[in-house]
């Protein structure tokens, strides 16, 4: 049984897209709300990466993953954003996250994110 | 005692500088720039007013005592000009060690006062008493430079690296060159080493005060209001021709001592004549030049421009918004063109998949549903319409959005409490459907509060009676409250907490009750609720 990936995004349509390139793949826990997703990251053993949007309501997706980091350091996360600057991409490498990805995506860079970075 | 003519330049910069101290002090006395920029005046005044009265008098004691005054508030220009630059560049760390400066001074106070390591007594020259020192002096005078050094460098660095926003850069550039013209004023360390020059620093002082007015004249340094900046000006061109009426004097008075003897009747002729033909003709003349030079004239012009002041910085900050809200716009439109490029994507594929051409209709028809929505409100936001300005009731406008919205209130289980009295009648001047949308807005964001378990929106119109009449509307829910950290950006473009809006609600809000002529606050108390409260001019009530 291959290990689960976690996608936390607030955009409903984000979401659906997501699990439409990865299902046939990957087991998938999807949720809009970070809180969640971090209660996942602690209690589910079985995560194996984490796809993270980087703006959501209430939350800013670096603090959440620094939180993900305190929980499980060796997690990869890929940090899901609207557009490229270079001081987040630099404090989200800072942080520990695995990769970088900007909206909107293709299927084949999430897929290949996917494979490469799976723990 | 008999003022000398070495006084006047030190008394006159010390009065200067006091005065453009005080000015800044009391123009904003709660800010900290301005209550340490104050210091440093004063410090720069003790000095020179100490050593001007050395000058005049023939007290060796008094001398003495002033001398050692002087001197220490040398020490503590060091110190406050640290500590203002530090606050200046938003140093914080420095501003600490500034801060702790100030002690050490203070335990150096006695050493200097007690022992003769540092102050011997005093020479006489020319001019008058002055410092002398001892073996130790030379310390002072290498960490009163380091000091200096350390704030210019301070200052420097922020330029340099561009480390704050152009117009406040602008400011520093100032700064940075006064500050740097008063380190000149080192000069005046050299007559404690009994090197025979007339101690002229306070010229370099001088020129700060002046660098620094011009500042705040151009530039809004430390934010001192226009009006009270007419005044500046007027108080530094009557200290400068003070000056130059002094020195004449004290010059005529010399020449009729060796030509005529001491005669006071013709002196006090000469004064008087003076007076008359010289300074205060001179002193409108330069008025009026400067009036032309900076305001044009008139108080009704002046009263224009501290409007076009305050226009301007409105516009800055509507700018800073939309560069906002177009940065929120970008990042928030990335989401429904993901969805919409993924299952385009993927319908080649699936165009067979039932259950995928549900999903494809559902998903790309709300998505674009939202880039149309976010391009609608964005121009909302960027183009107020002109407002169409008419008498209304608010107590109507209130009663037909509350009907709007009554599914809404029945659905999330939210009761109604009117805290006015419906048949009063208050007429406000306003746009009655931008009024609308904005009231519409916040009854929204009540709802949206309350829609997990309900509660009660209570809605009171007040009228606050100041100058003029003020209609106060609150508009309270008893949802959860706002975090303390989230409630400066409510009213952010695209700040939102939540799923389903855009975060403009209450920027547009804010934009059409600003339109108005009105403002908007909020209160908010975690687990009680939260309150808004619309001020506006009242036009007549019934
Ligand atoms: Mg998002």
């Amino acid at each position: 049984m291959s290990k689960k990936v976690l996608i936390i995004d607030d955009v409903e349509g984000v979401r659906e897209s997501l699990k439409l390139i990865l299902s046939d793949y990957y087991n998938l826990i999807i949720t809009e709300d970070a809180g969640q997703g971090l209660n996942c990251v602690e209690n589910d053993q079985d995560i194996g990466l984490v796809l993270l949007d980087i703006k959501m309501p209430g939350y800013n997706g670096l603090e959440v993953l620094q939180k993900i980091k305190n929980v499980s350091p060796e997690l990869p996360v890929i940090i899901v954003t609207g557009y490229k600057s270079v001081e987040t991409a630099t404090e989200a490498v800072r942080l520990g996250a695995s990769g970088y990805i900007v909206k909107p995506f293709k299927a084949e860079e999430i897929l290949d994110v996917v494979k490469k970075k799976m723990k | 005692m008999h003022i000398t003519i070495y006084s006047i330049l030190p008394l006159t910069t010390s009065i200067v500088s006091i005065s453009l101290g005080l000015l800044v002090l009391l123009n904003n006395i709660k800010a900290e720039i301005n209550r340490v920029f104050f210091l440093s005046s004063l410090a720069v005044f003790l000095w020179l007013f100490c050593y001007s009265i050395c000058y005049s008098t023939d007290n060796e004691k008094l001398a003495n005592i002033l001398l050692w005054i002087g001197c220490s508030a040398v020490l503590f220009i060091s110190v406050t000009y640290y500590h203002f630059t530090s606050v200046l560049c938003y140093k914080k760390k420095e501003k600490k060690f500034a801060l702790s400066l100030y002690y050490v001074v203070l335990l150096y106070l006695p050493f200097s006062f007690f022992t003769k390591y540092f102050h011997t007594g005093l020479y006489k020259y020319y001019f008058g008493y002055y410092s002398r020192v001892g073996p130790f002096y030379i310390y002072v005078i290498i960490i009163f430079m380091s000091i200096i050094s350390r704030s210019l460098l301070q200052l420097f660095s922020t330029i340099k690296l561009k480390l704050l926003p152009a117009n406040q850069l602008k400011q520093i550039k100032y700064i940075f060159l006064a500050y740097f013209i008063s380190f000149f004023a080192s000069i005046d360390f050299l007559p404690k080493y009994h090197v025979n020059i007339y101690p002229f620093g306070a010229v370099f002082f001088l020129f700060w005060s002046i660098i620094i007015s011009y500042a705040i004249l151009k530039h809004q340094l430390l934010d001192v209001n226009i009006v009270i900046r007419k005044g500046l000006i007027y108080s530094l061109l009557i200290a400068t021709l003070t000056i130059a009426y002094l020195t004449l004097i004290i010059t005529i008075e010399k020449l009729f001592q060796n030509f005529l003897g001491y005669q006071s009747f013709i002196i006090s002729l000469v004064y008087a004549t003076i007076i008359a033909v010289f300074f205060i003709p001179i002193k409108n003349k330069i008025q009026h030049i400067i009036d032309k030079a900076f305001y044009k004239g008139s108080t009704e012009e002046i009263a224009q421009e501290n409007l076009f002041l305050r226009k301007e910085i409105a516009d800055k900050e509507r700018l800073k918004a939309i560069a906002t809200l177009a940065s929120g716009l970008a990042h928030e439109i990335k989401n429904p063109l993901t969805a919409v490029k993924t299952f385009t994507e993927y319908l080649p594929s699936k165009k067979n998949d039932p259950q995928f051409l549900d999903k494809f209709a559902r998903i790309v028809n709300n998505e674009v549903g939202r880039i149309d929505n976010l391009v609608n409100q964005l121009l909302d936001f960027a183009k107020p319409a002109p407002l169409n300005l008419k008498d209304t009731v608010v107590e109507y406008l209130i009663e037909d959005t509350i009907a709007f919205l009554n599914n809404d209130f029945i659905k999330h289980n939210i009761s109604i409490v009117k805290q006015y009295n419906p048949n009063e009648q208050h007429l406000l001047k306003i746009d009655q459907n931008q009024f609308k949308q904005a009231l519409l807005n916040l009854f929204l964001n009540a709802i949206e509060a309350m829609s997990d378990d309900g509660g009660e929106l209570i809605i009171g119109i007040a009228v606050k009676t100041t100058a003029s009449d003020i209609l106060c509307i609150s508009i309270q829910d008893t949802g959860p409250g706002i975090a303390h950290e989230d409630i400066k950006h409510i009213f952010d473009p695209f700040f939102s907490k939540k799923d389903t809006g855009t975060g403009l609600g209450l920027a547009i809000t804010q934009g059409i009750i600003q339109e108005h002529g009105g403002k908007i606050s909020v209160e908010t108390q975690i687990g009680v609720g939260t309150k808004f409260k619309v001020e506006l001019p009242l036009y007549s009530r019934s």
